[in-house]
């Protein structure tokens, strides 16, 4: 019987199962407990995490947005907006933006791919635990929906100057923000982290 | 009285949940098991005084330098914030001015507040102040908007001697608030909250 420590009050708690859909919270500070569910669906999880991996591998190379001013059409990237930051004498913010931008989300892609492929077996290896962990902690750096709301106002600030149009790069942005929440959603860290060392049989 | 995992004996992972007796690391997800974060007050308020350190000059410092024959306009994010109110989208400039000045200054007060209740006296409602402590942790991230936002602006505004656009040196310390508030809300432990009141803030 395992027991499960709230992370933000350290209130012991029993460990239970929940249902898809269903949160456990902790008695007395309200926090989600990292508790597993009874299913969780393997393959449409890693489907889902592959999706989100094309998504935002087209993400990187398809224009944010253009703009056209006497004639003169520009378009940015992503990349090419840390590079050009780089170039223009700001390496510190443009290290930050690559890594915000490009490593983190395509760090965390890749560890909950082998998340995913190593829940698949029953037995689920430590290493997967591990991988998932930093799945989680690197979580908050990949924020495609902060550069989201971030083309959106370059846009409203650029359409000032020139005409301004959005372009494929801001919509593939948008789905890596749904489809990676989503695939993080399904693979469910609480319950990779049950099953390490199950048993055949066992949860 | 809900038992605790340190009061009896065990420590809780803060990454998996996790309740053991053992030391060093976690069976399942490998993350180091302190019963509390190491030093967890004097880590916070240091990243705090760095990102205030930083926050000053980034509203202060130019983060946008337009460039047009005859003339160099340096905004400041404020200016930015002006501009784009004039424009007429006042909820974008809401946005900004939410996520580039009030978030990083609402998430130093709180976090420096919380770290002074753990060592004066017991919060009085500590179901309330940890959920705060969530929206802190939960909203960093957003004072990077201003940075991406400038990044945009200045590789898509490049037509060469009609207007070009650089950045301003207060980029670079917009990311570092952020970097740093985003570090101390990681920092900090809000068990030490609970601690504080189990024993009516005399441990400190």
């Amino acid at each position: 019987m395992n027991a499960i420590a709230c992370p933000h009050c350290d209130a012991l708690h029993h460990a239970t199962v929940i249902e898809a859909g269903e949160d456990a919270r902790c008695l007395r500070c309200d926090a989600t407990l990292p508790v597993p569910r009874r299913d969780v669906a393997v393959q449409p999880a890693l489907a889902l995490t592959a999706t989100a991996v094309v998504a935002f591998a087209v993400s990187l190379f398809a224009p944010l947005m253009s703009m056209s001013e006497l004639g003169r059409a520009t378009s940015t990237t992503l990349p090419m907006s840390a590079a050009i930051m780089w170039f223009e004498g700001d390496r510190a913010s443009a290290v930050v933006i690559a890594l915000c931008a490009i490593v983190a989300p395509a760090v965390c892609l890749g560890l909950l791919l082998f998340v995913g492929a190593g829940a698949l077996r029953r037995r689920v290896a430590p290493a997967v635990g591990v991988a998932a962990r930093w799945a989680q902690e690197l979580a908050p750096w990949a924020m495609p929906e902060v550069m989201l709301l971030a083309t959106l106002v370059t846009f409203v600030k650029v359409a000032q100057l020139a005409q301004a149009s959005p372009g494929p790069g801001m919509y593939m942005t948008a789905a890596t923000w749904g489809l990676m929440a989503a695939a993080r959603d399904a693979l469910h860290l609480p319950t990779v982290w049950s099953r390490i060392g199950a048993r055949e049989g066992a949860l | 009285m809900i038992a605790t995992a340190a009061s009896l004996g065990f420590i809780g992972c803060t990454d998996c949940g996790l309740a053991t007796q053992g030391r060093g690391r976690c069976v399942r997800c490998g993350s180091a098991l302190r019963s509390r974060r190491a030093n967890s007050i004097g880590r916070t308020l240091a990243f705090l005084a760095a990102a205030i350190a930083c926050y000053v000059p980034a509203n202060a410092l130019p983060v946008l330098v337009y460039a047009t024959p005859g003339s160099i306009e340096a905004d400041t994010i404020l200016d930015g914030i002006v501009s784009l109110h004039r424009s007429g989208s006042w909820v974008l400039a809401l946005i900004v001015l939410g996520a580039s000045v009030m978030i990083p200054i609402g998430k130093i007060a709180l976090l420096v507040w919380m770290c002074a209740m753990v060592k004066l006296r017991p919060p009085a409602d500590l179901g309330q102040t940890t959920r705060l402590y969530r929206m802190v942790e939960f909203v960093g991230r957003w004072s990077m908007l201003d940075v991406f936002v400038d990044a945009f602006v200045v590789s898509l505004i490049q037509l060469g001697p009609l207007m070009s656009v650089r950045p301003g040196p207060g980029v670079p310390f917009f990311a570092a608030t952020a970097i740093f508030t985003m570090f101390a809300a990681r920092s900090f432990d809000p068990r030490l909250l609970w601690d504080a009141y189990a024993c009516g803030g005399r441990n400190a």
